[in-house]
């Protein structure tokens, strides 16, 4: 186990006996990962926030329930993707991606940039939400093959073909678009 | 992606799966090839933006927050669990062994005749005189006991 497993492990012991600062700890350590799944997903950040907000409220609701603390990031990772399931089935509505909404999730000021994640965003959007978490997941800076799979619930052999073929259908959603996300 | 026939090879390329003198090949296929170049910017430019971390805002407090409104354990609602099951337990005694053979026209069930070592009786004889396939039974029902003491599968029942 890695020391980042060691150090989340130990502070899941303690979150789970109510220690606030583990859990606060916790959420700083992991609430990145979790509003980047979620706002790939969503888009809208107000929404993103309520989600986010409400993963963490049910993993340490839950927190008793896990049995490996090492497998703390990808636990929390399902439960949020299960919630946000649940939110499009209880929205069911056509999501649009306005160029607002995309300039808050931005980092960059640029306007550039800005366009450049609208246009990815927009056909993140098209992709069916299994394909979405996928690529986020796949593509998420040190999450591994075993922590994808652990999360999407699908064998780790598989992970790398499933995010290719996600990956391919992206890249077909954004054919004709290559000047500009290159401008 | 593009017209070039070679540009298949830039997936196989980013993902390191082309030996390489491939990728040398490729390499210098690339430099002289714009389509190509196109191809992998595009590539690379869809990779840097999936890989964005994105700021999240500050949600420690408000978490913390609602953990102290509604408790930070579920687990301790799981007490009732057992009255769930033994309530289930009792809908299946009443539905499957009284309700339903009362509207299908069954015969009383007497409990005391199932049980009876008249009938248990070849049941045992069976049991003796195939001592392997008594053993290869208990090991699987120990082996379907093991396995529901995995919290996944458990989990998944539960639900």
């Amino acid at each position: 186990m890695d020391s980042y497993s060691n150090d989340v492990a130990t502070l899941v012991t303690y979150a789970r006996d109510g220690d606030e600062q583990a859990i606060s700890r916790l959420i700083t350590i992991h609430k990145g990962l979790i509003y980047t799944i979620v706002i790939r997903m969503v888009t809208n950040s107000d929404t993103a926030r309520d989600l986010t907000h409400d993963i963490f409220i049910r993993a340490f609701r839950k927190i008793r329930d896990l049995r490996t603390p090492g497998l703390f990031r990808p636990w929390l990772c399902a439960i949020a993707r299960r919630i946000v399931l649940d939110h499009f089935r209880a929205e069911k509505r056509k999501r649009t991606v306005s160029l607002e909404e995309i300039g808050e999730i931005g980092v960059e000021p640029d306007h550039a940039a800005v366009r450049r994640r609208m246009i990815i965003q927009d056909a993140l959007a098209r992709l069916n939400p299994r394909d979405r978490l996928l690529l986020v997941l796949a593509y998420y800076q040190g999450f591994t093959y075993a922590e994808v799979a652990l999360t999407m619930k699908i064998p780790e052999s598989n992970v790398r073909i499933y995010a290719q073929r996600a990956r391919d259908r992206l890249r077909k959603l954004l054919k004709g678009r290559e000047h500009e996300l290159l401008s | 992606m593009n017209s070039c026939p070679e540009s298949e090879k830039i997936q196989a390329l980013r993902s390191g799966s082309l030996s390489a003198e491939e990728a040398r090949l490729m390499q210098s296929h690339i430099a002289t090839c714009p389509a190509c170049r196109q191809e992998l910017e595009v590539e690379t430019a869809i990779d840097r933006e999936l890989a964005l971390d994105i700021h999240a805002p500050k949600i420690e407090d408000s978490v913390l927050r609602g953990l102290k409104i509604l408790g930070l354990a579920e687990a301790e609602d799981r007490g009732h669990d057992f009255y769930k099951y033994l309530l289930y337990a009792v809908l299946i005694v009443v539905f499957g062994f009284l309700i339903m053979p009362y509207l299908l026209h069954l015969p009383p069930l007497r409990i005391g005749q199932l049980f009876s070592p008249d009938r248990l009786r070849p049941l045992f004889s069976v049991f003796r005189s195939n001592l392997p396939v008594t053993i290869g039974i208990g090991f699987a029902l120990l082996s379907v006991s093991l396995l529901f003491s995995f919290p996944q599968l458990r989990k998944v029942f539960e639900l």
